[in-house]
């Protein structure tokens, strides 16, 4: 009875579920973080970050989980375009695992750039605060409640709570929500364990990838009586960064209001028949997502530059291409043990697969003849 | 005479609305906030690096920064005016900089710009920077009101 249950529950998903890469992403970052919060300490915050930063195996597990969690929103971008595309055609269903899931990963996010009190994070905080403070009606009730009575103490313990133990669980509750609501649409599929697997080894070796070859650098201790002379934010923020350049603490309120109603409407609305408003909030949809990817590119180049050979590009602080000016040949390093240590990983990981590619096929073959 | 009962709707009844009151409590709780903490605090006189600022210090034109507790201040003479500016960022909460070559305060997160007496020059603040009251006594310089 046991194994039916568990059975009936897992094959009314099927294999091809986008969701499986963000089950996954969620696995690593589920994993990675626990192996994080043993050697954090958020009374001591930045030093056991550093210390962390500094060990050959956790500094790898912090890129991983700093790796993942971007690959975590960029893969609910993508859902969202795909069915956002999709819907234009095809009958509306509610895809509601977007925002489900989305809120809930940005929040995460949020609470956890904090976490290291390093420069960029201290200062993202600092604004995230006050633009709810400064919220109408509920600003008053959530900033004690989020950021504590002032002090970085307090306001570090709070949001390591919120990390590691609220916005988790949450997400556990929406990921079973999801997987209990297929219960009765999906087909049995032998092979779909393996499958999953393979997946995993797969994103697992992707994010690691990127944590060995484009490590985020951790930076200096926040100084919080004085800024630096730049902040940038992580770059699923850089659309709001842009924004934030010439727009008030209202304005942006009332952006990201407008910006959450048409999230909701347009991936709650659900009709068979062609209805002009589909094709309205279909457009709307879209373009504001490459309206935002066009601001969140401004904001990546400005006070920035690009080099090419012996011509370097600038960007000015609206992130508009400023000069072309020629300069020196800059030679990039290439760090051999990093290349060294992702070719073993890949070895590894094409071994994995097609050991696990090998015993699907013997199954499948297995379970044809019966 | 035997007392009625409770029955257990009514307890849960009960219980629910004091659930429901909670969040209200809260929200009173909340709009106090701002007042205890101007209660709480004594005056305490500016400092540049845990030197006592005083008035002699001050020289016309200059722009000293100084603290008072962990918040960042600055203290500016324009005029035979002693005024101190909040170095906290009006548009969203960074501290800004003195940039002393262009003679204006400006912020590294979203570009704000000001003048030296505080002005609004460019950028997305919709208003000046913080001014707070100075009081001087005995050479020392403290700040009335919280900042």
């Amino acid at each position: 009875m046991w194994r039916h249950l568990i059975a009936s529950r897992w094959h009314a998903l099927s294999k091809n579920d986008p969701w499986f890469f963000f089950f996954t992403l969620f696995i690593i970052q589920l994993s990675t973080g626990i192996l994080l919060s043993i050697n954090y300490d958020p009374g001591n915050a930045f030093e056991t970050t550093l210390n962390m930063e500094m060990d050959a195996l956790f500094g790898l597990v912090r890129q991983v989980h700093i790796w993942s969690s971007s690959a975590m929103i960029l893969w609910i971008l993508i859902i969202t375009i795909r069915q956002g595309i999709k819907s234009i055609l095809l009958p509306r269903r509610s895809w509601w695992m977007v925002i489900g899931s989305g809120f809930l990963v940005l929040g995460a996010c949020l609470t956890g750039a904090f976490l290291p009190l390093h420069q960029d994070g201290y200062w993202g905080g600092v604004i995230t605060r006050e633009v709810v403070e400064r919220t109408m009606l509920i600003g008053d009730v959530l900033s004690p409640v989020l950021f504590g009575d002032g002090s970085i103490d307090d306001w570090v313990r709070r949001f390591y709570v919120i990390h590691t133990q609220v916005l988790p669980w949450i997400l556990v509750a929406v990921l079973l929500m999801y997987v209990l609501s297929k219960k009765h649409l999906g087909k049995k599929e032998p092979d779909m364990y393996l499958r999953i697997l393979e997946l995993f080894y797969l994103s697992i070796a992707v994010v690691a990838t990127l944590a060995i070859l484009f490590p985020v650098d951790l930076g200096s201790q926040a100084t919080p009586d004085m800024a630096p002379l730049q902040v940038k934010p992580h770059w699923y923020f850089l659309p709001f960064y842009q924004l934030a350049k010439s727009f008030s603490v209202f304005q942006m309120q009332f952006t990201f209001a407008f910006l959450a109603m048409l999230l909701f409407t347009w991936t709650h609305w659900r009709t068979k028949e062609y209805v002009p408003i589909r094709r309205i909030l279909d457009f709307t949809g879209l373009a504001t997502m490459s309206i935002l990817a066009g601001l969140g590119l401004l904001g990546l180049c400005s006070n920035e530059f690009l080099q090419f050979g012996s011509y370097r590009l600038t960007f000015g602080d609206w992130g508009w291409p400023v000069h072309l000016t020629k300069t020196e040949e800059v030679s990039s390093a290439i760090v051999w043990g990093r290349v060294l240590g992702v070719m073993l990983l890949w070895s590894a990981t094409v071994a994995v697969l097609v050991l696990l590619e090998k015993y699907r096929l013997r199954e499948s073959l297995r379970s044809s003849d019966q | 005479m035997r007392r009625p009962t409770r029955s257990r709707r009514d307890f849960l009844r009960d219980a629910v609305s004091l659930l429901a009151a909670l969040p209200i409590v809260g929200w009173f709780l909340a709009l106090t906030r701002s007042s205890i903490h101007s209660r709480i605090f004594s005056p305490v006189p500016l400092s540049v690096e845990n030197n006592i600022l005083t008035s002699g210090d001050l020289t016309d034109g200059a722009v000293v920064t100084a603290k008072s507790r962990d918040q960042t201040v600055f203290v500016v003479v324009d005029d035979q005016k002693i005024r101190a500016l909040s170095a906290r960022c009006p548009h969203m909460g960074c501290s800004l900089h003195w940039v002393s070559d262009k003679e204006q305060f400006s912020c590294g997160c979203h570009g704000a710009v000001f003048t030296k007496t505080g002005t609004r020059i460019e950028g997305p603040s919709s208003s000046d920077m913080t001014s707070l009251n100075v009081r001087i006594s005995n050479d020392k310089i403290y700040l009335d009101g919280n900042l």
